[in-house]
């Protein structure tokens, strides 16, 4: 079995939602756009002032497991997020990254900012 | 004059998604709640540390090593960590999760080899997925099976009976005829269990 990862982070300004609430997104898009029977785990973390929130998925079954710290209020988060799947290609990976990411942006009406983004004033 | 003890090393390893950072959280609170200090050495395997995090927000001191994997390309990098934790004054665990991917095998003859230290191997399953992980990544679960002291299948409570009972079933046909214990890591293991990894 050949393993490949992707990882990414963003940021993004001033989100009125709960961090669960774009965690699930996130890993329910993944979900949809990997093989069926993809070995493998998903993770994530939005970290926000005065606390984090994790989410995890091995894509089968859809299983989510998220867990929170500290009470999240309003405020920038940070994001971050890794996939690693055995016999899947890097380039789908990266692809699902990027779907993962416009469907929470379109979805929750934000702008996940990569440091690239920051880098260039976009 | 006396010498303090060392940590105790435990490493909890297994197939990506198995429940090894659910499991090493569980048994450091745990540790927290006896008045025993935790610390953490993981192997991201990529390099966005979504498990560090985890482990940090929860008050523990972690070491990390992203990409490729300690029991091969980052051998050296993680026994000099290891070490280096070893000597950390008042520690009572060490608690190491090798990427999901990880040679378990390897990591622990080069870990006797270099540090000559008892480590407690304990291999994480996937209840739910073992029909597939078996067929996938039967190479991978061999050689940690061979390395294990103690092995759980893990997320029972999302199991029913039959599918249990099969999951039994594929263990012994797989060849795995030793005590196979049963946990739902998120759930809290129970309490003889967690006494005997945390002895």
């Amino acid at each position: 079995m050949n393993f490949s990862s992707a990882s990414r982070k963003w940021t993004v300004s001033n989100g009125g939602f709960e961090p669960q609430v774009l965690i699930t997104i996130f890993l329910q898009s993944v979900a949809k756009h990997l093989p069926r029977e993809a070995l493998g785990h998903a993770k994530i973390y939005v970290e926000f002032d005065g606390g984090a929130a994790f989410g995890s998925s091995t894509l089968i079954p859809d299983e989510l497991h998220v867990q929170t710290t500290g009470t999240f209020s309003e405020g920038d988060i940070r994001i971050g997020a890794a996939l690693i799947f055995g016999d899947v290609e890097r380039s789908i990976l990266l692809a699902a990254l990027e779907i993962a990411e416009h469907d929470v942006e379109t979805q929750l009406k934000c702008r996940m900012l990569t440091p690239g983004d920051m880098n260039h004033g976009t | 004059m006396k010498t303090a003890a060392p940590p105790k090393v435990v490493a909890v390893y297994g197939f990506l998604g198995s429940g090894k950072t659910t499991l090493m959280l569980n048994l450091a609170r745990k540790a927290a709640a006896a008045n025993r200090k935790s610390a953490v050495l993981i192997n991201e395997a990529g390099d966005v540390p979504v498990d560090g995090k985890l482990f940090t927000v929860n008050g523990l001191a972690v070491r990390e090593i992203f990409g490729g994997c300690i029991c091969c390309s980052l051998g050296g990098d993680f026994i000099e960590t290891l070490k280096a934790m070893l000597g950390i004054p008042k520690l009572d665990y060490i608690f190491v999760e090798p990427s999901g991917m990880a040679d378990a095998r390897q990591l622990f003859h080069s870990i006797q080899k270099h540090l000559k230290v008892p480590i407690s191997r304990i291999m994480l399953l996937d209840g739910p997925r073992l029909p597939l992980l078996l067929k996938a990544a039967s190479g991978i679960l061999t050689r940690q099976f061979e390395a294990a002291e103690i092995v759980l299948l893990n997320k029972v409570d999302a199991m029913t009976r039959d599918r249990l009972a099969e999951a039994q079933e594929l263990l012994v046909s797989f060849g795995i005829r030793g005590r196979v214990g049963h946990i739902s890591a998120k759930n809290g293991l129970p309490k003889g269990l967690e006494e005997e990894i945390l002895a």
